[in-house]
């Protein structure tokens, strides 16, 4: 299921690049979901997966005719692909791939590991080489993919892509004690290890969720009083609301200060680290401004309800 | 006559808005909407330079097909 960190935060940068007038591709990776044992390894499932997200990202306002969608298992089909996998992993050293695993949601110096976890990165490389994109957008949890195309570009005089790289979106739990290493960056790793996780129960809101759900959810959400930093509800307004929207409204009753608009993001964390706006009165504004925002998608399932159901019969196994 | 039909005209008028819509566009504006709320940007010169010198740049996501 998309949850709001894909549909939100990757679908409004997805939106900025098309209006910025760039060519885009939205790349369905199938065979890398394989190698990444998601859905079981299943690749009719994986298949189903992809077609959902193309529905989801139609839902989330991405026209069709203003994306173009390519599976890896379309380029996986060229003999020049595999060649360029194979010369990125001659300009890498195994350690170094090896330390790229993060990008497969793993976590750096695993030894307990399938030798194909190895192929992935420098697939990935090949990947932004094979399409000839000057620009790789991804979460900030890709960058040592990202790194290791430009190394590879560089050493085998290949064109370079530009990286641009977005936040993780945090989980309604809140931010997570630092056991798993997933960057020697401790900012990074804690984005990483505090992100929307599907398999933490009541950790992510998905698009289609119904109204009653996101404000249960976040009603029951990690909110610390006073606090910005680590401050998912807060996330959420800066990443999944003011990239959509313009202004935020927070219903609050009369006896609390009346209701208030926001023009802008560093205005409502003023006022929040100030104490002068309660956490259950954000909750309340962001839920509102959440399901406002994700009206169209719940619009589009209710007329095109196939995928959704195919994904709801899915069993998701990691 | 119209050679070709009222709603063949009208795609190829808003198009034509669409495409002069984002050369009207400068190029720091395309900077601003590419780099708003990035994490990071690798690097913003390499970005600049590629604004300016090529008018379709080629650019992709690509995601994991998973519940996660």
């Amino acid at each position: 299921m998309m949850h709001i960190g894909m549909g939100l935060v990757c679908g409004s940068k997805i939106k900025d690049m098309i209006k910025a007038g760039f060519d885009f591709t939205i790349f369905l990776a199938d065979w890398h979901s394989w190698i990444n044992n998601k859905l079981g390894g299943d690749m009719k499932k994986i298949c189903t997966c992809g077609e959902y997200f193309k529905h989801c990202f139609t839902a989330l306002g991405i026209k069709p005719g203003s994306v173009q969608y390519v599976w890896a298992s379309e380029i996986a089909k060229n003999i020049e692909y595999w060649e360029k996998v194979i010369r990125v992993a001659k300009s890498a050293t195994l350690q170094r791939t090896w330390r790229s695993l993060p990008v497969m949601g793993r976590e750096m110096n695993m030894t307990d590991m399938e030798t194909a976890w190895l192929y992935y990165p420098c697939m990935q490389a090949a990947d932004i080489f094979e399409m000839k994109l000057d620009v790789a957008c991804a979460g900030i949890d890709q960058r040592k993919a990202h790194m290791l195309a430009r190394d590879a570009a560089e050493k085998l005089h290949w064109k370079k892509p530009v990286c641009v790289h977005t936040h993780l979106l945090m989980g309604l739990q809140g931010p997570q004690k630092i056991e798993s290493q997933f960057d020697e960056n401790v900012s990074i790793n804690l984005q990483i290890s505090s992100k929307m996780f599907k398999s933490i129960p009541g950790s992510c809101i998905f698009i289609h969720d119904d109204p009653k759900d996101v404000q249960a959810k976040m009603r029951a959400a990690y909110c610390p009083p006073k606090e910005a930093v680590g401050n998912p509800i807060l996330d959420f307004a800066k990443y999944a609301i003011f990239t959509e929207r313009e202004s935020f409204d927070v219903p609050r009753a009369p006896k609390y200060g009346g209701p208030k608009t926001f023009e802008n993001y560093e205005d409502l964390e003023r006022e929040y680290v100030k104490g002068d706006l309660h956490p259950m009165d954000l909750k309340e504004g962001v839920s509102q401004a959440l399901i406002e925002v994700l009206k169209p998608v719940r619009e589009y399932f209710r007329e095109n309800p196939e995928y959704l159901k195919k994904m709801m019969e899915i069993e998701i196994t990691r | 006559m119209w050679a070709t039909s009222p709603a063949i005209i009208t795609f190829k008028l808003n198009s034509a808005e669409t495409v002069e819509r984002r050369l009207t566009m400068d190029i720091q504006q395309k900077i601003d909407l590419v780099t708003r709320n990035s994490e990071e940007v690798v690097t913003p010169e390499e970005l600049r330079v590629l604004l300016e010198t090529k008018t379709r740049p080629k650019a992709y996501w690509g995601f994991e097909c998973s519940g996660q």
